[in-house]
């Protein structure tokens, strides 16, 4: 602070003032002095500011003396305390040493001590040391001998003897610090992977031993499921048919397995000899191996593993039937294949990711292809139906089986749906020889039954009964053992395509069926009795007429054969009933009708051909008729009373009508014939006599139809006879040129050939005119009927 | 086996009956020299062969048997058809087996060849003490229906190789004089049949003399 001096005059004036308290202002700050000197020089009066600034210097100086003075007051402070701080100090010093002293010679026992406790220390902790290591070594042979437990606990034990092993391993990778002990830690180390591999190969040992017995066992799993697919579908049968006698009185043993599934029922149903393969349902080895494997990280490998062995087993099961014929193996082989399949099922839902879908899909498309290919091969060598209906059979079943486990079994089926024209022609083969050698065998005689049971088997098995009463015994059928015989083949057929067609492929059974039995009846059936027919086969007249007349029992037996074939395929009858057809076997039917005419007409012929017979220039008429007549007659009224024994009615009628136009057509033929070259009116008057007989015969025959038309039967039989009936009149006739009137003609001549009637009427008018000619030599008229005779024959020629 | 043998001839025989009269025991009684495809509990049908001499000629006889399941529908027919012979079986310890066998032939002769030779057989002559049909009883049904006649036991072998011998036998008749009259030029050259013994009798059992069955 600058201080005012008294001495100074207040001369300065106002600027300079101002000047001043900027300088002290600068001076105070510290500031730079240097503009303020410059601007005193220019202003060229430096004097005030020199005097400011040495009055500023005096002021310094002063506050510096004081200052001084002031420090040197507190230095000489400063000694006086050093000085006293020093005489302290050297008590202090004393004091010290004094202590130190009397510390040292209490302390030296103490120093003593601790050396012993830091020692002591260190053998502790050297002690923990090995303790720990100790226990650590115990701790790993505890491992190790529980391992060891179990591994000689068998292979359930396996997975905590890993476990013990795998801890090992983690001690000794992950441990403080490497094992002390370097032979124990050599030993180790070579004991887990030891241990492992032992594992490893212990478990796929069982594995292994675990496929060898399921393959025996999926044999007993595959024979059983496919057991219960056939027991099911025979209830499903049962139901669907009526029963048969002898299905009612008998007991089927029921196995018990109820509902239970596949496995349980094999396990239940394994006898005491299987034992081994009952306890082979248990899966345990799989999941223990599986397991096993996935705790070794050799889970993958182990996938792999089974599906190639699983491959290979199921190659290897393809050949079951390499030694032995497919008839006696291939229930083996279809087992074996669906045992396999089944466990492979279960693998895969329960199997833990095991076996994938598309690892199981691609073994049942090579085991189908497998199945289709062998099925081919031997269904293309197969020459014996039942042969191929057993194998079919069971495939058919096997498919059922497998379908129940959502296998896809539409290849199989097609295989089996393949070959059924193939099948169906086996059996037609076997159909038609049996067929063949029934027909060859039998003589054609009414068949004898002498017990109830015959009738029973023979007839009322195949609804050919004429009535509802039981016959008394001996009983005499209209029909001859071919019929029975021939009616057991095609009910077998039936059997034996609806056992194809019910299971062997899908469609609509029933209607595949009637196409077969359609086949048999007509190709094997219809055929075979039409060849026997047409050879003729030196059959005689009354085994002619057996054979018509079994055509028309066989007519309600193919009735049966559709109503059984319905029965079997569980078709109401209604429906079939609406669906009545034709007869089947109509050729043969009208084929035997046609032999038994063609015989009869050759019958008629022997005894017509004994040209003796008729007298054709004879002086009188024949009393009674000509020789040949009375034999026919006595011929058809014997073959009659047979024929409507065992004959229908229709038939017999149509077979009377159709002899009787032949004897009417041979009578006609006796005038025409070319060794006839006259006759006269007496050989007319005889014929005429033949023709009353024969037409009589027929009004007769006509009283056996009472329950048809009786009056258009003995129409009809007339109407055979017409055309002789008509010839003879005309030649009878006063006046034969009626002939020539369209009129007369057509209502009296209508059936008569104009070349016929000339070639006739040319042989009576000879005769007559002989006659004639000598009764005119006594002079006597012409006969008109001469004239008559004469004028036709005139007039017939000009008309040819 | 059959590839390598030559066979003349192959009989098929069945066995019908009641469900456990023991006919599948008959059946493996008789085969069991013959190597076999271990074929337990088949379904519906199951056969073996065995192939012997009779008359110095290969006769390999095709065995069919039900295997227990007396109604297999799908082979009923099938079963049946071809067969040369047949064994009508039932338990002598149960008598419902013997009353069961006339339902049995009608149906074997509703669906067999008229020809076929059949045998009675009453199986399990071991259990004698358990006895429900007498042999008396059994011979007459025989003898009033043409059937041969034999009691057999499958657990002891008893006469169980002489019903398939008798039966392949009678057989092997009928089939060579079918052979002879379909080719008379070896009418000389076969041996006579008539008197030859093919059936040895054990003690105390009985064996019927030869009867053809008849025609229907």
């Amino acid at each position: 602070m600058l201080r005012r001096q008294p001495g100074d005059a207040p001369a300065s004036a106002a600027a300079s003032e101002a000047d001043l308290a900027q300088l002290s202002t600068a001076i105070a700050a510290g500031e730079d002095l240097g503009p303020f000197v410059r601007r005193a020089f220019a202003c060229g009066r430096p004097e005030p500011l020199l005097a400011s600034l040495r009055a500023a210097a005096r002021d310094r100086e002063a506050e510096i003396e004081e200052l001084c003075r002031a420090h040197f007051h507190d230095f000489i402070r400063a000694v006086d305390d050093l000085r006293s701080l020093l005489a302290d100090a050297d008590a202090l010093k004393g004091s010290l040493s004094a202590s130190h002293a009397a510390l040292l010679s209490s302390a030296a026992p103490l120093l003593a001590s601790l050396e012993s406790f830091l020692a002591a220390r260190g053998l502790a902790g050297n002690l923990s040391s090995a303790l720990a290591s100790s226990r650590r070594c115990v701790r790993l042979l505890a491992l190790a001998n529980r391992a060891n437990a179990h591994l000689q606990g068998g292979n359930h034990n396996l997975y905590l003897a890993l476990r013990a092993v795998d801890a090992i391993d983690r001690d000794l990778a992950s441990g403080p610090e490497p094992l002390p002990l370097p032979t124990l830690r050599r030993m180790l180390l070579s004991l887990v992977p030891a241990v492992r591999a032992h594992a490893e190969r212990e478990i796929s040992r069982e594995f292994s031993d675990w496929m060898v017995s399921i393959r025996a066992a999926s044999r007993h799993l595959g024979q059983v499921a496919i057991g219960r697919s056939a027991a099911a579908r025979q209830r499903q049968e049962e139901l669907r048919s009526k029963h048969r006698p002898l299905e009612e009185c008998i007991t089927l043993d029921d196995d018990g397995v109820g509902d239970l599934d596949d496995f349980a029922a094999a396990a239940a149903t394994a006898d005491v000899a299987d034992g081994a393969a009952a306890a082979s349902f248990d899966l345990t080895p799989l999941y223990r191996a599986m397991h096993i494997h996935h705790t070794l990280a050799l889970g993958e490998r182990f996938k792999k593993y089974y599906l190639e062995n699983r491959k290979l087993q199921l190659t290897s099961d393809f050949d079951v039937i390499a030694a032995t014929p497919f008839l006696e193996s291939h229930q083996v082989f279809f087992s074996q294949i669906a045992g396999f399949f089944i466990v492979e099922d279960r693998v895969f839902r329960t199997g833990g990711g095991l076996t994938s879908r598309p690892d199981v899909d691609a073994l049942w498309d090579s085991a189908v292809a497998k199945m289709v290919s062998v099925m081919e091969d031997n269904f293309s060598r197969m020459q014996t139906a039942n042969h191929l209906l057993l194998i079919t059979d069971y495939a058919a079943l096997l498919s059922a089986t497998m379908r129940r486990y959502g296998y896809p079994v539409g290849m199989l089926l097609d295989v089996l749906a393949r070959h059924r024209d193939k099948y169906h022609d086996l059996l037609l083969a076997d159909c038609r020889r049996q067929v063949v050698e029934a027909l060859a065998a039998d003589k054609f005689d009414q068949m004898l039954m002498r017990k109830e049971y015959e009738y029973s088997m023979n007839v009322l098995a195949f609804g050919i009964q004429s009535s509802d009463i039981t016959p008394a015994f001996p009983y005499v059928a209209p029909f001859s053992c071919t019929v029975p015989d021939i009616c057991r083949i095609v009910r077998s057929f039936i059997e034996d395509s609806v056992s194809f067609m019910a299971h062997g492929g899908g469609g609509d059974t029933y209607a595949a069926v009637k196409k077969y039995l359609g086949r048999i009846l007509s190709e094997v059936v219809d055929a075979s009795i039409q060849k026997l027919v047409d050879s003729g086969g030196g059959l005689s007249v009354s085994q002619a007429m057996q054979v018509a007349a079994n055509m028309s029992v066989m007519e309600r037996a193919c009735e049966f054969f559709t109503g059984h074939a319905a029965q079997l395929c569980g078709v109401p009858l209604r429906a079939v009933e609406r669906g009545r057809r034709d007869f089947p076997l109509r050729k043969s039917r009208d084929a035997a009708e046609a032999l038994l005419l063609r015989l009869l007409r050759s019958k008629v012929d022997e005894f017509m051909g004994q040209s003796d017979g008729v007298t054709w220039m004879a002086d009188d008429p024949p009393a009674g008729g000509n020789e040949y007549a009375n034999e026919v007659i006595i011929y058809l009224e014997t073959l009659t009373s047979t024929a409507q024994q065992i004959l229908p009615l229709p038939v017999l009628r149509r077979v009377l009508v159709a002899v009787l136009a032949h004897i009417s057509e041979r009578i006609v033929g006796l005038f025409l014939n070319d060794s006839v070259k006259r006759f006269n009116a007496s050989a007319v008057t005889g014929i005429d006599t033949d023709l009353k007989m024969f037409e009589a015969f027929g009004e007769s025959m006509s009283s056996l139809f009472v329950d048809s038309d009786q009056e258009s039967a003995a129409n009809e039989m007339k109407a055979a006879l017409v055309e002789a009936r008509q010839l003879v009149n005309l030649l009878m006739s006063n006046s034969p040129e009626n002939f020539l009137n369209p009129v007369i003609r057509e209502k009296s001549y209508n059936k008569l050939d104009y070349k016929k009637v000339a070639a006739i009427s040319e042989k009576f008018r000879d005769s007559s005119e002989s006659y004639f000619s000598t009764f005119g030599t006594r002079g006597a008229r012409q006969n008109p009927k001469k004239k008559s005779l004469d004028t036709l024959i005139k007039r017939l020629r000009e008309a040819s | 086996m059959a590839g390598g043998e030559k066979v003349d001839y192959v009989f098929k025989v069945v066995l019908i009956g009641d469900s456990a009269v023991g006919k599948s025991q008959i059946l493996a009684r008789f085969a069991r020299n013959e190597f076999s495809i271990d074929s337990k509990a088949t379904i519906g049908v199951e056969f073996q062969t065995r192939t012997l001499l009779i008359d110095h000629k290969s006769v390999k006889a095709q065995i069919w048997d039900t295997a227990g399941q007396e109604r297999y529908r799908a082979v009923t027919s099938a079963y049946y058809r071809g067969a040369l012979g047949a064994l009508l079986v039932y338990d002598i310890t149960k008598r419902q087996s013997f009353d069961h066998i006339p339902r049995w032939l009608e149906e074997l002769r509703g669906h067999a060849d008229k020809n076929i030779v059949i045998m009675l057989v009453g199986n399990k002559s071991d259990l004698e003490d358990e006895r429900a049909v007498s042999t008396e009883d059994a011979k007459e049904f025989a003898e009033k229906e043409n059937l041969f006649f034999l009691e057999t036991s499958a657990l002891q072998a008893t006469n169980v190789e002489n019903a398939f011998q008798t039966v392949l036998s009678e057989i092997f008749k009928i089939h060579s004089k079918k052979n002879m009259a379909a080719d008379p030029k070896a009418n000389g050259a076969a041996p006579s049949l008539a008197g030859k013994k093919v059936v040895v009798p054990g003690p105390a059992q009985e064996i019927p003399k030869s009867k053809c069955c008849s025609s229907m």
